[in-house]
């Protein structure tokens, strides 16, 4: 009886919180990290902007480290929305954040491979050449495919034919804190199509902040650690 | 029984399925919607189509005439508009103003190429009075990007002005009105005089497009009456695009009138909010994580403790607009019985669901049985490896190869075995207060008769298949009872005399019945209901639906004895009772179109057929067209002849981007007559199973992972 109750106690916890990650790791319960993390960093709903927000200045060190769970400020440029996004799952290499407004986008190696409630969502995709890319510091010619979901339940697919060239090294602030890292442009073409993406990785690896293409209808997205 | 005529055309209709070339070539830039809410250049028709799936809402006003146009565009090739027209001063039926409801038909014969035009033949008020009956022939040529060119020879009233002799020798077109309307008018087809048209538009900016044109219709009656001035066969005017889908038109017609046109499009295939933005799903837990979860060893658990992993399962369902009715949790398999009110694509549904079991499930369980259910009636079963899934996540592929590795398959002799059922669930009430809009479109004498109000709505689950439903509404404002004096014929009152029911200011229970639905055996589905069956009716209903899992053809036989209800919408009858019976064809075409066949007797007595002919789309958006004939003839079916109309369904999930199964739908027909009429009993089966059938499932399963 001892062994249910746990049982019992672990999904309770999940069902107060919407969800669980399971057991352990990096995962937390969906609804309380958006719920203590996101939704406090930006006012405002899925469409509303929030003009007077600063990615330098509006947040500092205090509510850096108040924050329970690595996070992401995210910059939609085509609608002008800030929004937060919380870790919350992580798992084979991939790692799920959300924002307090349910969309949730997917990443791996710090690369967007999947977006859920943009509209016009990146569905899935093959970013394993810009992540080899980006490991070797740049390189040559590569292909990356992108998959989106149509009104009608329907693929669109994409291929790019992808370059990884590797720049200076540049310095900015994110929440009041002074980073430098290396930028790496990545130019991707098809037909009738042309893409620019900006990677900006410190010497640890780790992508500090980005401009990713989502697709045809998200168009670019900013992406801004602020911590993890 | 249908004629030869009416089969003709439905064969006509029917083979808009047929696919054809790409339309890219004819949207050099896109069809202008002219006065009447057609492609074409002002008041003339042109070549040009609408995008395959648009709808278009036109409404253009001069002079004394008003036209108001439903135009879909059925396939690549053909589109059908419904127009209704009102002119003033033209005195009929009493009232000042003729008010008429039409049908076109088009069909695009041949694509633009480098050398030749696009063909399109035309019936214009192909059905009805023929008031507005015209045919023709155009071309379409562009010339550049910005310049395409209209030119044809046109029947009836584009045969109007300056004709000549009939180039086919079918002189003799017959001119007067229709007696009842609602025919199809085969004997002036292409008949009488014709005379030729043509018109020109420019695109001149990306939002603003001049046209002119020549006009073959001569008005003949309307300035006969002194309703408009025709001065000139040349019109001009300019269109200016609002937004992608709104456009303003402003013309000059005829030497003397000024006329302007609005028009709204809306493509299903590709709504505002794209692919919809609800909220993200739930990632997929993988087993290995699971096992860190502190499940007992033991394989099967004792059912008090999977009760209670239902009742905390139960929120987490509902977080993702789902409901968990049961679980049965075995040696390697869990069964989840789920129901879905959130989900207008079933898909989804199924893949929420799984996605959430990932969270619940130890890492013992490899496979997940996941069976919706539509109160307790168990509808289909996917069956998913665990493995499986988790592999699909991220792919590449966005988890369409996965489809060919579940188990899709009917369910109904699994049972429910040891599974524990949701608490809270039978005995369960659920209510709400609505208001609500009884409508009655483009009447003859009053283009709305609206009644508004509030609906009281109530359910009891009693059990798994069995529940009590009911509604009592409360009018508050309408004009409902105002539909002038009942028209009867030889035919029994069941439907004419609707606008007493309406004139009802009491509190009117509009339904309450025990319905029950059940499994009478594998591919077979039953529903017996007895009560107040629908505002007009009760009695007793009683249904039985073959329909395979992965079939695209489904069988149905209907029975219902019923009894025609008082006028105050309480508990009496009236002295009128009858029989109805129907057998049911149902079959689902490529590409979303959608037949049915419905053969029986009617609440009037009278025995025939009603076919029906939809174009779904996956997202939830329906548009078709319905036609019954039965054994009443013309003159008992009164004004129409016969029994027709369209019908929309529009899901509001594809309006707001939110997950919900909630939809507008509405039909307009022509006249609502005794003759045809069926039973408004609701929850007939086929709609209820067919959802979480192939190919719907199969055609949607983009959105497993969604």
């Amino acid at each position: 009886m001892k062994k249910s109750i746990q049982i019992l106690g672990a999904l309770v916890i999940m069902a107060v919180g919407g969800c669980s990650g399971g057991g352990g790791g990096s995962d937390r319960g969906l609804l309380p990290a958006i719920a203590e993390n996101a939704s406090n960093m930006f006012s405002g709903g899925r469409a509303e902007k929030v003009n007077e927000f600063n990615i330098e200045q509006t947040f500092g060190p205090e509510q850096i480290a108040a924050m329970s769970a690595p996070t992401l400020a995210g910059h939609l440029l085509t609608r002008d929305v800030w929004s937060g996004m919380t870790l919350a799952f992580s798992a084979r290499g991939y790692d799920t954040y959300h924002t307090s407004e349910g969309i949730g986008l997917s990443f791996r190696s710090d690369v967007v491979v999947s977006t859920r409630g943009i509209g016009g969502d990146l569905f899935a995709s093959d970013m394993s050449g810009t992540i080899r890319a980006l490991a070797a510091g740049g390189g040559g010619q590569y292909q990356k495919s992108m998959r989106f979901l149509t009104p009608l339940s329907g693929f669109r697919d994409v291929s790019l034919t992808c370059r990884m060239r590797r720049d200076n090294v540049e310095r900015f602030v994110i929440a009041q804190r002074s980073f430098s890292a290396r930028r790496y442009t990545e130019t991707c073409t098809s037909e009738g199509l042309s893409v620019e993406n900006h990677y900006f990785r410190n010497d640890a690896g780790k992508i500090l902040r980005s401009r990713q293409w989502l697709g045809p209808e998200g168009g670019y997205i900013e992406l801004f650690r602020l911590k993890g | 029984m249908m004629t030869g005529k009416t089969t003709g055309i439905l064969v006509l209709a029917l083979g808009a399925m047929i696919p054809s070339v790409t339309l890219a070539e004819q949207l050099r830039f896109p069809a202008t919607l002219n006065t009447s809410g057609v492609p074409g250049v002002i008041e003339m028709p042109s070549s040009a189509s609408l995008e395959d799936g648009q709808l278009s809402v036109t409404t253009a006003h001069f002079g004394n005439i008003s036209r108001n146009t439903l135009t879909f565009q059925i396939s690549d090739r053909m589109s059908g508009s419904f127009r209704y027209s009102a002119t003033r001063d033209w005195p009929n039926n009493g009232v000042n103003t003729y008010y008429d409801r039409s049908f076109d038909l088009r069909y695009r014969l041949l694509d633009e190429t480098n050398w030749r035009p696009s063909l399109t033949i035309g019936l214009q008020d192909f059905v009805g009075t023929g008031l507005n009956s015209a045919e023709y022939l155009v071309a379409s040529k562009h010339f550049g990007d910005r310049v395409r060119v209209s030119g044809g020879i046109g029947w009836g009233r584009l045969g109007s002005y300056n004709s000549f002799s009939n180039p086919l020798g079918l002189d003799d077109r017959p001119t007067d009105f229709e007696p009842t309307g609602g025919t199809f008018n085969f004997d002036r087809w292409f008949h009488g005089p014709a005379a030729f048209f043509g018109g020109v538009e420019w695109q001149a900016t990306d939002r603003l497009r001049l046209m002119a044109e020549y006009s073959s219709d001569g008005y003949i009656e309307e300035v006969g009456r002194g309703l408009i001035e025709r001065k000139s066969p040349l019109n001009f005017g300019a269109s200016y695009q609002i937004r992608p889908s709104i456009d303003l038109g402003l013309f000059y017609l005829y030497g003397s009138e000024a006329a302007v046109r609005f028009n709204v499009l809306l493509n299903p295939k590709n709504p505002a909010l794209g692919s919809g933005n609800e909220g993200a799903p739930l990632p997929v837990n993988p087993a290995a994580r699971a096992a860190a979860m502190s499940w007992p060893a033991q394989q099967s658990l004792p059912s008090e403790v999977t009760g209670q992993i239902v009742e905390a399962a139960k929120p987490v369902f509902e977080a993702s607009e789902l409901e968990l009715e049961a679980l049965h949790i075995g040696d390697r398999t869990a069964t989840v019985r789920f129901r879905n009110p959130g989900y207008m694509v079933e898909s989804q549904a199924f893949g929420r669901v799984a996605r959430i079991m990932t969270h619940l499930m130890p890492q013992r369980i490899t496979t997940f049985r996941l069976i919706p259910v539509d109160q307790g009636m168990e509808l289909s079963a996917l069956e998913i490896n665990r493995a499986d899934l988790e592999a699909a996540e991220h792919a590449p592929d966005g988890g369409e190869s996965l489809y060919s590795r579940v188990n899709f398959y009917d369910p109904a002799a699994t049972g429910l075995e040891d599974g524990v059922i949701a608490e809270g669930l039978y005995p369960r009430l659920n209510w709400g207060i609505t208001p609500y809009v009884n409508a009655v479109l483009f009447g003859l004498e009053n283009p709305l008769l609206a009644d508004v109000g509030l609906r009281l709505s109530g359910s009891v689950d009693i059990a798994p298949g069995l529940s009590l439903n009911g509604s009592v509404t409360q009018l508050v404002i309408g004009n409902g009872d105002d539909e002038g004096d009942i028209e009867t014929t030889s035919l029994p009152v069941v439907r004419t005399d609707r606008s007493l029911y309406a004139a009802n200011n009491s509190p009117a229970i509009e339904r309450l019945t025990l319905d029950y639905v059940f499994r009478p055996g594998r591919n077979l589905y039953g529903r017996f209901s007895a009560g107040y069956l629908e505002s007009m009716f009760g009695g007793v209903s009683t249904e039985l639906l073959w329909k395979p899992v992965g079939s695209r053809l489904a069988f149905g036989a209907e029975i219902n004895h019923v009894m025609k209800r008082d006028y105050d919408q309480q508990f009496g009858f009236q002295d009128y009772d009858t029989t109805t019976a129907f057998l049911s064809g149902y079959y689902r075409f490529d590409n979303g179109y959608h037949a049915q066949l419905d053969v029986g007797r009617y609440l009037a007595g009278d025995i025939g057929a009603t076919l029906s002919l939809d174009r779904e789309f996956a997202n939830g958006w329906r548009v078709g067209a319905f036609v019954t004939r039965t054994d009443a003839s013309y003159e008992e079916f009164g004004d129409g002849s016969f029994d027709k109309g369209i019908r929309v369904t529009i899901p509001l999930g594809a309006l707001t981007g939110q997950a919900t199964r909630d939809t507008s739908a509405f039909a307009l027909r022509p006249f609502n007559r005794d003759g045809g009429a069926r039973l408004n009993v609701q929850g007939r089966l086929y709609e209820r199973v067919r959802e979480y059938h192939n190919p719907e499932v199969a055609e949607s399963w983009g959105r497993f992972l969604r």
